[in-house]
């Protein structure tokens, strides 16, 4: 029992877990911040320009769907390796959580947009008929149906997609990016210290749980269907 | 008003150029309930679209209140189409949205300010009878209580003309009832010019003063309900009066239409007497319709000609036919 004990107030379990907890947070905060931001755009791009969409593009549906199935079927490992470049471009460096920040974003961005698209797939075409009917323009269809009728929809891809990066995260961390999955390598996994990594994980699981919930809960309070 | 001229749309598909409608004519008059009837794939749908400019007439005009649709551009169009008043089947409501928001979209989408969208989306729900449900999302309202906030939802822009598109195909008899009841309430109150888009015969009946005929995406027939019933050649008496089915036995049967409830009250009577025979009755059926008394029966000719009580129920100034 007081080996337990010992071995749970080492620095190492709470600074370096804390500190971690804090960095993967960072990580998947400013990650699916930026991927929200500018997954959404696409999605609707991606409904509006399919065929009989709000203004069918086919060639641009086909080009940008491509794009966003290429980025989606890359390993996330490669993807982060392949974006150095760009990351050091964007942050200055290419280590650090905030490094680790793009290429996540970058991997959740299209993934992103998918699961837009579906949301917006969801919304009753007849409700875009009747906005249509009344005189509205494409954006005021978007903006006055699609995305409100698509919100329960809207707030589950988030969840989702939060949720994903929190485990892209702990990839990130295994090469540079700090967090959770940087401790569990190096602590828990090189240095055979089960207590840091059992610890890690129950992080990790609590994460995930309390995203699930409170993106549930926020989804049926959204949703008066 | 709506005024049709040569209206064409034709689709393109695999199997090459599909003619939905055909050279149509057809006047909507202000202030009158026309019913729009046809079986299904005879350019209902189209014409709807075609009224509310979702669709662009391949050739042809449709010109509502002075406006021709079909040569309006974009932004002018999305104006124009305020003027026409859209109800839906299934009510199309957004379902994240109050009764009361619903009603106030076509007023927030033409830019109308917040104050004057509450007090505008009040005062429609309480025309429709909905005062007190303002704040109901759909889901929380009766198949009936929706369609009211489509119809509170269609006026919102002051519209000249109310367009139903099978108002009532989803609804129970009691419910359509109601729903047409406030149909025909706030056209009359509002002067609008109803446009009902129906299969159904007893739609046609309750709140039709005109109708168009679609067959094939042609006009069959047009005009006002009971100087139709009364013409030779309609085929609208018939179908207007349902009769139940033939309990017993196999035709071929006589069909006897008769116009005014004195006449159609006696008609076998006279037929029989007119024949000196007996003739036996198989079913049949009388409406009200427009303020003139339908009436139909099915005959079974038993040991006479059929065709001998078609011509004697013609000579009686009935109409008559042989049906399988």
């Amino acid at each position: 029992m007081n080996e337990l004990l010992s071995s749970l107030t080492r620095p190492v379990v709470t600074e370096g877990l804390t500190t971690a907890t804090l960095q993967t947070l960072w990580m998947v905060g400013l990650a699916g911040l930026v991927s929200v931001l500018l997954g959404l755009p696409l999605g609707v791009l991606l409904h509006a320009s399919s065929p009989g969409g709000l203004r069918p593009m086919p060639r641009t549906n086909r080009v940008v769907g491509a794009v966003v199935n290429v980025t989606r079927s890359l390993p996330f490992i490669i993807l982060m390796v392949a974006l150095i470049p760009v990351t050091r471009l964007i942050t200055g460096t290419s280590v650090g959580s905030t490094a680790a920040a793009v290429p996540l974003a970058i991997g959740a961005i299209p993934f992103f947009a998918r699961l837009v698209e579906a949301a917006l797939r969801d919304v009753d075409p007849g409700t875009v008929e009747a906005a249509e009917v009344i005189g509205s323009t494409r954006r005021q269809v978007v903006t006055k149906v699609l995305l409100p009728e698509a919100t329960p929809g809207l707030v589950a891809a988030t969840t989702t997609t939060l949720i994903t990066l929190v485990a892209y995260s702990a990839m990130a961390g295994a090469v540079g990016g700090g967090g959770l999955g940087f401790l569990a390598i190096s602590y828990g996994y090189r240095r055979f210290d089960t207590v840091v990594m059992v610890l890690t994980v129950i992080v990790l699981v609590v994460l995930v749980q309390l995203l699930q919930a409170v993106g549930d809960h926020l989804a049926r309070r959204l949703d008066h269907r | 008003m709506i005024v049709c001229r040569a209206l064409r749309k034709e689709f393109q598909t695999r199997q090459g150029t599909v003619v939905a409608l055909d050279d149509v004519d057809i006047t909507f008059a202000r202030g009158s309930v026309t019913g729009v009837v046809g079986p299904s794939g005879s350019g209902k749908s189209t014409l709807v679209r075609c009224l509310t400019a979702l669709e662009r007439p391949t050739s042809g005009s449709v010109v509502v209140d002075g406006e021709d649709l079909a040569r309006l551009d974009d932004r002018r169009l999305r104006e124009a189409r305020r003027r026409v008043g859209m109800v839906f089947q299934h009510a199309n409501l957004l379902a994240n949205r109050t009764a009361a928001d619903n009603v106030a979209l076509p007023l927030e989408v033409a830019g109308v300010t917040r104050a004057r969208r509450r007090d505008r989306s009040r005062e429609l729900l309480g025309l429709v009878g909905l005062t007190g449900r303002e704040d109901a999302y759909p889901a929380q309202l009766s198949g009936g209580q929706k369609q009211r906030v489509g119809i509170a939802r269609a006026l919102a822009n002051d519209p000249s003309v109310l367009l139903c598109d099978e108002p009532t195909s989803a609804l129970d008899p009691t419910t359509t009832r109601e729903v047409l009841g406030v149909i025909t309430d706030v056209g009359e109150r509002l002067g609008l010019t109803v446009v009902v888009v129906t299969h159904e015969m007893s739609v046609l009946r309750e709140v039709c003063d005109s109708v168009v005929v679609l067959t094939e995406g042609r006009v069959a027939e047009q005009g006002r309900l009971d100087q139709l019933v009364r013409s030779e050649g309609s085929s609208l008496a018939a179908e207007l009066v349902p009769l139940p089915a033939a309990t017993s036995g196999t035709g071929p049967w006589v069909d006897v239409v008769t116009v005014g409830e004195e006449a159609g009250a006696t008609v076998v009577s006279r037929l029989s007497r007119r024949l000196q025979a007996d003739i036996a009755l198989v079913a049949g059926g009388a409406q009200a319709i427009g303020g003139t008394h339908l009436s139909r029966v099915r005959l079974a000719p038993g040991e006479l000609d059929a065709h001998a009580i078609v011509l004697a129920a013609r000579e009686l100034g009935s109409r008559a036919e042989v049906v399988a």
